[in-house]
């Protein structure tokens, strides 16, 4: 009976909070049981905690907080199939930084998975707003774990540009829920099919504010920049424990408030296209893999924008499949990291020899991202590239995300696998990955070919379930779909082996890429240094002008109080007369005014 | 005299008292402090209970003198003020136990006149918040002027004077010039200045009268630092650290915001400002405040200077709410006030405890200092946190309350002011203590060499060693590793896995594991190559055949024309290579390019 009780209230805690409590331990914890049961454990209570009470839809646990009714706890499929992934990537990454000994960032990296769990669960614009700016503190709490110059620096500039999305969002939410009288998400928007999408008017002034700060978060075009500078710069499971949650987030958040609304198709289109040539170019394969996870993020974009319950599906569906690939990818990348101090492709090459299974784990991270059928993410992008082909006037759109598609193939399907492991023979014997690096990575790439062979269970999960179904049945695996994406893939790795084979290929330089971080790493500074003549010059006339003026209302007023000054000399009496008809004068103005 | 009547007298008598017995017992510190600490816990307890009481029944009131009809000194109990000393009263305490150990370890001179001092401020604080008529508020305004000068001056050296100077005359001047003649248009409007329910010049006053008033109350309440009225503010910042936080948190700031909360809920009403041109122009010039103060805030280094701009743009939050048309805004005033009071003392007591124990006052001397200090720097964390409004802080929730009433009012630049100011106060207050703790390796680079040798020896002994170490890891790099691992020691020095002596591989290269032998050695060399692009023609001649065999579609476009993912991919694919060619040469730059002096590295203090 008690423990009924107890269990029933246990499910009406957002599951983030057991990831967060968990994070208690892991920053006290000195021996290597307690991080394990921590890092796995608080994981595994959300996940718990997540399925215990059956999907509902309804406001689990409702509050009335300083006058605001607040939703702590609100669950339904969208939020579920996110609420996996990311207690997927919770596991997962705590068990792939087992080996590192930091209790700082075990902490923070618990307490930013459970934070972006519960703004996933949040019922309400207030929870989620707090949710996420907890989430972007302890993200760059991550960062700074990686306690080197750069990745300081990089994490200021990373948190700054956060706190910034978190402010837009924190003002949106509050001049949207105090247009609507409500914050709580039940209430702003009715159901579309079952579940409640697409629910903020995009054009209203809060809710240019929500989506301008979701952008921000979700790496829109210009303002994609903190992604490509922090993750490189984090220890090497810091990309790892970074790469899932917040990009994703928004990825839950565009569908949650913007599912439908058009120039997000756009965005995401142009957001699939951009890195690619970024990453062609990028000498560290970290970044690239960055760059890699903004492209993917435009698929989903496009497909939130797209707004069809196939599309939703298909964003959610990638949403996760992508926390498990990149993620692989990142895992790889990190082992690559811890054993040589650098993922630079200019030094790497031939790492095979003495890697084996982590160019063996990586190949299966390339082969899901780029779309290989039968591999994780052929079952999601499929989703997204069959409802942008049969929307109408999305033709141009259609073409956008086939070139993108060729060119993930190109810098995370061949270029990572291939520059790391494989290409010339940079002479370096590093070891093989630790175990639990391994391990992490096994487990990762099983789900990846899980996911791809058997997409049913997974299928299950996904927002619109009927719909879902529906296309496992008719569309994923018809041979039309294979062929082409087969011809696509293969035709692309023919093109790449000619490159190569001629010399074609551009060399990898060491070298940084221009991006729009110039405006403020290079662009602003010499700005402020053009500035801070005329500004300090300036500043000085203003102080010179008020120093003088004090200074001649002193002289004045000791003129005037002085022993022998004007108030202490003798009047004549007529003149003290005068004086006094003169207050009266002005109590008489003031009686005159009430 | 029933109970509130009494514990209005008690919270006047107390401190007063305190005073004296301090000045009694100068001579003997331990019980002078004792008697401090003794009478902080009492206020305490007092204004708990008042606290406790407040909201119940009929507000108690004490009326001590009438001098003149229609003029009288009264003190009535009501949630605002009951909150404001319950406020300054806890933090008194805290404050006071903070002085006991900062006077001592900096062995200042002339102790008992700052305890008695202190004990003097509280008392007008305790009048301030109380106070039922603005004339008594004035009275006790003043006394809690005259009564923080010689804490100000406390060193009594050049500056110190100066900066008493400028306090007096700034605070005093307001009052006078301002703040009184606003009084007295009040009684001649209303006959009265008692502080009412809803307002007490409602229907008494037109526009323009309301107006001059309005803006003669604000700006004379000098102690909230509302620019152009903000310069006594920071340079103060020469008094020891105790005062600053009593200036900054407990009393003086404070009790300017407080007026002019009173003055807006309690003179004016929420209705009749929101029908005040002059309200939306204070507004304007408050929003103004916010930032320009933030921004300056970003320029200093000294650390008291740069919280003392923090205060400046903070007091203009609270001003704004009270300005605000809506009884929301008040709500969130209050509360920020008392918020941005426990987070300030903080703030103040964290960089106090920095000077006494390093004797670094500067931001950019404080580099590495997190190692030796981390509770000290946890704590200025957790205060600059708040200050910005960042959750799980107190911060957040006034914060969101005041920007709330702006949407709510429609008052876009001030909600605007109260966004950005947060993020720079993310920029100049969270690197305060962060780089404390993170910047050993920046420190090496950037930071004037005496400066680091100061850090270095002076408080944290060890860092030398670590960055040494630090420095070693990315430039000895992988060959040492190699070598390691080459030698059978285990690679870095992590260390959880043991590394088993291996055998010597039959096939492959010597070195390479027998899994990459099995799976992978096969693939070098050109023969490998060439087949695998034979292979893969050969099967995207078969893709396309199969598609041309079980396509049924009739080909209407380019898309369906069988083969079109193949040749779409096998362009796309070259287009997205070739292009590093050009974008190449366009955009690379060295790897250094962003670290040179004319670089942000080089602006990094």
């Amino acid at each position: 009976m008690t423990v009924d009780r107890l269990l029933d209230l246990a499910a009406t805690i957002n599951p983030g909070f057991y990831l967060i409590i968990a994070a208690l331990p892991a920053a006290v914890a000195r021996d290597a049981f307690t991080r394990a049961v921590a890092l796995i454990g608080g994981p595994v209570l959300g996940l718990l905690a997540m399925l215990y009470p059956p999907v509902s839809g309804a406001d689990v646990s409702r509050q009335l907080f300083l006058g605001f009714e607040l939703s702590l706890y609100r669950s339904d499929s969208l939020s579920l199939i996110f609420g996996l992934g990311f207690v997927l990537a919770a596991v997962l990454g705590g068990i792939y930084s087992m080996h590192r000994r930091d209790r700082l960032q075990d902490a923070a990296g618990l307490v930013y998975a459970g934070a972006a769990l519960g703004a996933i669960f949040a019922g309400d614009l207030i929870t989620l707003v707090l949710f996420a700016e907890l989430a972007t503190l302890a993200s760059a709490l991550v960062v700074f774990a990686a306690r080197t110059g750069p990745a300081y620096r990089a994490g200021l500039r990373f948190l700054t540009i956060q706190i910034i999305a978190g402010l837009l969002l924190t003002a949106g939410a509050a001049l949207y829920g105090v247009e609507k009288g409500t914050f709580l998400i039940a209430e702003l928007g009715g159901l579309w099919n079952g579940l409640i999408v697409g629910i903020i008017d995009p054009t209203s002034a809060g809710g240019m504010l929500i989506l301008a700060g979701v952008g921000i978060k979700a790496a829109f075009p210009l303002v994609h920049n903190w992604l490509t500078d922090a993750y490189p710069n984090t220890t090497e499971t810091g990309a790892v424990v970074l790469s899932p949650y917040t990009t994703t987030m928004a990825v839950y958040l565009l569908a949650r408030f913007f599912a439908g609304y058009d120039p997000l198709i756009w965005i995401g289109a142009a957001m699939t296209i951009y890195p690619v040539f970024f990453a062609v170019m990028e000498n560290d394969l970290r970044k690239v893999l960055a760059y890699s996870t903004n492209n993917q993020i435009g698929f989903m974009v496009c497909a939130v924008g797209i707004g069809s319950t196939l599309s939703i599906n298909g964003a959610a569906a990638h949403a996760v499949a992508h926390i498990v690939f990149k993620g692989l990818l990142f895992m790889a990348m990190g082992a690559i990291q811890l054993r040589l101090g650098t993922t630079k492709a200019s030094e790497l090459g031939g790492l095979h020899r003495t890697m084996p299974w982590t160019a063996l784990a990586c190949l299966v991270g390339a082969a899901s991202i780029s779309a290989l059928p039968f591999f994780a993410g052929y079952t999601s992008k499929t989703m997204i590239m069959t409802a942008a082909e049969s929307g109408p006037g999305m033709f141009v759109v259609w073409l956008m995300l086939l070139f993108a598609s060729a060119g993930v193939l190109e810098h995370s399907g061949i270029k990572i696998p291939f520059m790391a492991f494989f290409s010339h023979d940079s002479g370096k014997r590093p070891e093989e990955a630790p175990y639990n690096m391994l391990l992490a990575m096994g487990l990762s790439a099983g789900l990846c070919l899980i996911i791809g062979l058997y997409p049913g269970w997974f299928y299950q999960l996904l927002p619109f379930r009927d719909q879902a179904q529906e296309f496992l049945v008719q569309d994923l695996f018809s041979l039309s779909h294979i062929l082409q994406q087969l011809q696509l893939l293969t035709f692309a790795v023919l093109a790449f082996m000619v490159l190569w084979w001629f010399g074609l290929y551009p060399p990898e330089k060491p070298g940084v890429i221009l991006d729009v971080e110039w405006i403020w790493r290079k662009g602003a500074p010499m700005l402020g240094r053009a500035l801070s003549k005329p500004a300090r010059a300036g500043g000085r006339f203003v102080s010179v002008l008020t120093s003088s003026a004090i200074g001649g209302i002193q002289k004045a007023s000791r003129q005037v109080f002085a022993a022998d000054g004007l108030v202490s000399r003798k009047l004549p009496l007529s003149a003290t007369a005068i004086l006094a008809l003169c207050i009266l004068g002005v109590v008489m103005l003031f009686s005159m005014f009430r | 005299m029933n109970t509130g009547e009494l514990l209005i007298f008690l919270a006047l008598a107390v401190p007063l008292f305190a005073a004296a017995a301090i000045y009694a017992v100068g001579r003997m510190p331990d019980v002078r402090e004792t008697l401090t600490i003794i009478a902080c816990i009492a206020l305490s307890v007092i204004t708990i209970s008042m606290f406790m009481r407040v909201g119940a029944g009929d507000p108690p009131t004490l009326t001590v003198a009438r001098p003149l009809a229609g003029l009288e000194i009264a003190f009535r109990l009501e949630p605002l003020g009951a909150l404001f000393a319950l406020m300054a009263s806890l933090l008194w305490g805290v404050n006071s136990l903070f002085s006991v150990g900062y006077m001592r370890g900096k062995r200042e001179a002339n102790q008992t006149r700052f305890y008695m001092c202190f004990a003097l401020a509280m008392f007008a604080v305790m009048g301030i918040a109380m106070a039922a008529n603005l004339f008594t508020l004035f009275i006790f305004y003043e006394v809690l002027t005259f009564s923080t000068y010689p804490l100000v001056t406390h060193t009594g050296d050049a500056r110190a004077r100066a900066a008493g100077r400028v306090y007096l005359a700034t605070l005093v001047g307001a009052s006078l010039v301002l703040f009184l003649p606003g009084i007295i248009g009040v009684q001649i409007v209303a006959g009265s200045t008692a502080f009412t329910q809803g307002g007490l010049l409602p229907g008494r006053v037109d526009a323009t009268t309301g107006d001059i008033l309005l803006l003669l109350l604000v700006f004379g309440a000098a102690k909230a630092a509302l620019m152009p009225l903000h310069g006594w503010l920071p340079s103060a910042m020469v008094a020891p650290a105790p005062v600053s936080a009593l200036l900054h948190a407990v009393a003086v700031v404070k009790a300017g915001v407080f007026a002019i909360l009173k003055v807006s809920a309690y003179i004016f009403g929420p209705d009749l400002i929101s029908t005040l041109p002059a309200a939306t122009w204070l507004l304007w010039i408050a929003a103004g405040t916010i930032v320009i103060a933030s921004v300056i805030a970003m320029t200093k280094d000294d650390l008291k200077s740069r919280l003392a701009w923090s205060t400046v743009g903070q007091l203009a939050y609270v001003t704004s709410a009270a300005l605000l048309p809506a009884a929301a805004g008040l709500v969130a005033g209050g509360l920020h006030m008392l918020v941005h009071a426990f987070a300030k003392i903080t703030l103040f007591m964290c960089a106090g405890a920095i000077y006494v124990a390093t004797g670094a006052s500067k931001v950019s001397e404080m580099r590495g200092l997190g190692r030796s200090m981390p509770i000290v720097f946890s704590c200025f964390l957790i205060g600059a946190l708040c200050v910005i409004g960042l959750p799980p802080f107190a911060g957040m929730w006034s914060k969101f309350l005041l920007i709330k009433a702006a949407f709510g009012t429609r008052e876009w630049f001030t909600a605007a002011a109260m966004v950005i100011s947060s993020l720079l106060g993310l920029l100049y207050l969270a690197p305060v203590a962060l780089r404390a703790c993170w910047s050993r390796l920046a420190m090496d680079r950037h930071a004037p060499s005496s400066v680091r040798r100061r850090a270095r020896t002076g408080c944290c002994g060890a860092d030398d060693h670590s960055c040494s170490m630090c420095r070693a890891v990315p430039a000895g790099g992988w060959r040492r590793q190699l070598s390691c691992a080459n030698r059978g020691e285990g690679a870095m020095s992590e260390g959880t896995q043991d590394v088993a002596p291996k055998e010597k591989p039959q096939l492959g290269e010597p070195g390479e594991h027998p899994l990459s032998v099995l799976l992978f050695s096969w693939m070098r060399g050109k023969l490998f190559f060439r087949l695998l692009m034979a292979g893969l023609s050969a099967l995207g001649a078969v893709l396309i055949a199969l598609e041309v065999v079980l396509s049924h579609r009739p080909v209407t476009s380019l898309v369906n024309m069988p083969g079109f993912f193949g040749i779409f991919g096998f362009l796309a694919f070259g287009i997205a290579v070739l292009s590093g060619w050009p974008f190449g040469k366009l955009m690379r730059r060295p790897e250094d390019y962003y670290d040179t002096r004319s670089g942000e590295a080089g602006r990094d203090r």
